[in-house]
């Protein structure tokens, strides 16, 4: 086991590395530079400006002096926010994404067990029909349109019954987060619900579960020790996908709903092409879900004996 | 009702599991009686309908599969009508099933110990602590080194036979008076095999524990049972205590089976397993079902339905050869010469 954590480790920071570096390089490749937005900057500031932001150095210098500061933690100050250190923008921000995002999973994962188990269930019958078409809908619409149908939905709520029940967008309590956590997690929950269906099904052919049964023990201890124990199994392979889909699907949700998480800033920087924060966010992001991968490997190990005790 | 009933009565079963292509009979029309503390095996080949058998008497039938007409008994009691929470009580209780695939008759993700106790904590209602150390008693009774341990592994841990083992020992954990083990020594090697046999003989002179053993291996029937009932596509083709059956088999197909063994097999030519397939059980045949394989069948095999022949109080055969009405016309030789006469 601690080996398999070591190697596990190991593996994500040349991943994380890798991902910096590609960063750098791609940033690098795109054409302008940070200087070139500002309309004709005074030739003696921009040399300025080029030192001060070290881009009149070689760029393999440059490289390494932005791998040290990623490795140390400093992603540098903002282009276009006066006086802002990118590290304060993300330590502000992503607390809001990631209650959004967390939310959004368990609502994902939570929904896709019990849909999945009673579409499994119900195979063939209404139940199951209706949860499979629903999930087919949930992964065919594009989160945007979810959002603006949710958004729809809560104007005409709000209109029925004459107050505010829901606010449309903004920030601040449960109400603001309840619908766009659960647009953020639909697509998610439908593809996993999907999968915890067909899984349940394998299980429900196994052997072993008729051992079980041939044992003539409880239906409650079958189903939850022998059946449902062994169905999540494929479902949790699947949450570090889960983790991305959501992460990423939080840009475009967060900007509809005028959420102010570290998504939101993302896309606004790319639109003003403030280099800083792209890296910064990028870098961040990129180590951020490594990190979560290597939780979900690593839960996924307690769960599965074959893993844990095999490794 | 009569004044002694058997342990186990199954009583003109027939099974059919629909499915897309048609309702297939995997059994059809079965007697068989166990006595408490008896060992009867059924033989015969692959897809004889020898496990759909064993499931019908758990009420365990895969999904489509149900008992078209017949009965199952247990001390008298019907068992096929039984809802699920009348199962439960027979389940493991009483009637003990090992499987045919130790691998995969497991859960992977449960350790062995807790796979047997939990069959104590709910039959017996024993506390978990103490169903464990019931559980590692077992196993160790198993002869299953370092039981302690190996309670606490995973099944892909464990060897096949020592999952086969293990699987007894699950199965017996309640002390239930009838084990139905599905071929419990296929995909072993013959020394864990002859361990197995042994042990299982030990536990019935223990225990008075009666098994129905299945199993297509003529050489395990020899070593345990005493009685055999032969399989051939979905019917008891012969009943008969194992020195009768080994000695004067009265169906062609037992006759068959016998030659097939290594022991019995003279000459340097190959093995002569019985050479054809056996009848689609979609649509079985209305004569005998071994007609196309058979060689000493008659013209009236094909068509007329077979008669069951008490060949003595104990033995009986489903052909045509040992009815009366052909024996005594002498319109056909004794079996032997017939058969003699062939090669
Ligand atoms: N789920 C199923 N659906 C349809 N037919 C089935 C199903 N399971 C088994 N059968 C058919 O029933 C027949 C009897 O199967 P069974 O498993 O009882 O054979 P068996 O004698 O145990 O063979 P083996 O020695 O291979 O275990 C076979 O012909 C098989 O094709
Ligand atoms: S009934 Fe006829 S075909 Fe069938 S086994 Fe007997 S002799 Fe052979
Ligand atoms: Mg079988």
């Amino acid at each position: 086991m601690t080996g398999f954590l070591l190697r596990r480790l190991l593996s994500s920071l040349i991943t994380i590395w890798f991902i910096a570096t590609a960063t750098f390089f791609v940033m690098h490749a795109v054409p302008g530079d940070p200087l070139s937005n500002e309309k004709a900057v005074n030739p003696e500031i921009r040399r300025h400006l080029e030192a001060r932001y070290g881009l009149d150095q070689p760029v393999l210098t440059q490289y390494g002096i932005f791998l040290r500061n990623m490795a140390t933690g400093d992603f540098g100050i903002s282009f276009t926010q006066q006086n802002r250190r990118v590290n304060d923008i993300i330590r502000e921000h992503f607390p809001v994404s990631a209650l959004l995002g967390v939310v959004a999973l368990v609502i994902a994962t939570l929904g896709a067990l019990l849909f999945g188990a009673l579409s499994a269930q119900f195979r063939d019958r209404w139940p199951d029909r209706t949860i499979m078409l629903s999930v087919i809908f949930a992964i065919s619409v594009p989160s945007f349109v979810l959002a603006a149908l949710a958004q729809w939905g809560i104007l005409s709520l709000n209109k029925a019954a004459g107050f505010t029940v829901l606010p449309v967008a903004g920030w601040g309590s449960w109400r603001h987060l309840i619908v766009p956590a659960v647009v953020l997690g639909l697509g998610t929950m439908a593809y996993m619900t999907r999968l915890m269906r067909s899984s349940m099904l394998e299980v429900a052919q196994a052997d072993y579960l008729r051992t079980a049964r041939a044992k003539g023990l409880g239906s409650l201890r079958i189903f939850v020790f022998h059946h449902m124990r062994n169905a999540l199994l494929p479902v949790v392979t699947v949450l570090g996908p889960a983790i991305a889909a959501v992460t990423t699907g939080g840009f475009v949700v967060e900007l509809i709903f005028s959420i102010p998480g570290l998504g939101r800033y993302f896309v606004q920087a790319v639109q003003q092409l403030d280099y800083t924060v792209i890296m910064g966010t990028t870098v961040f992001y990129g180590a951020f879900l490594v990190l979560m991968v290597m939780l979900v490997d690593i839960l996924y190990g307690l769960i599965d004996p074959r893993i844990r005790v095999g490794k | 009702m009569s004044l002694h009933e058997p342990l186990l009565s199954i009583e003109a079963l027939h099974v059919h599991i629909r499915t897309a292509a048609g309702i297939v009979q995997p059994v059809r029309g079965i007697d068989l009686q166990l006595e408490a503390g008896e060992t009867l095996a059924i033989v015969g080949e692959s897809g004889c309908g020898k496990s759909m058998t064993a499931l019908a008497v758990m009420g365990l039938l895969p999904v489509g599969g149900s008992v078209a007409a017949g009965a199952v008994r247990l001390s008298g009691y019907r068992l096929d009508n039984l809802t699920e929470s009348g199962w439960r009580e027979v389940r493991g209780r009483r009637i003990g099933m090992v499987f045919q695939n130790p691998m995969s008759a497991f859960n992977p993700t449960m350790r062995i110990g807790e796979q047997i106790a939990e069959s104590l904590v709910h039959h017996r209602h024993l506390d978990w602590d103490h169903a464990h150390r019931r559980a590692v008693a077992l196993l160790d009774r198993m002869r299953i080194p370092d039981a302690a341990t190996r309670a606490q592994q995973y099944p892909f841990q464990f060897s096949g036979g020592m999952l086969q083992r293990a699987m007894i020992a699950m199965a017996l954990a309640c002390g239930p008076e009838l084990l139905i083990a599905d071929e419990p020594t296929t995909a072993l090697d013959v020394s864990v095999q002859v361990g197995l046999l042994e042990l299982l003989r030990e536990l019935q002179t223990e225990t008075g524990l009666a098994i129905l053993l299945i199993t297509h291996d003529l050489a395990i029937v020899a070593e345990i049972a005493q009685r055999v009932a032969v399989m051939y596509a979905g019917q008891i083709v012969e009943q008969a205590p194992v020195d009768a059956l080994f000695a004067q088999p009265a169906h062609p197909y037992t006759a068959g089976l016998l030659q097939s063994l290594p022991e019995r097999h003279e000459g340097a030519g190959p093995l002569s397993a019985i050479a054809g397939t056996p009848p689609d059980l979609l649509q079985p045949p209305a004569g005998c079902a071994f007609y196309d394989r058979c060689p000493a069948a008659l013209r009236l095999c094909a068509t007329a339905a077979v008669p069951r022949v008490e060949i003595s109080a104990t033995q009986r055969a489903l052909c045509w050869l040992r009815h009366p009405a052909v024996v005594g016309s002498g319109a056909v030789p004794p079996l032997a010469e017939q058969q003699g006469s062939e090669s």
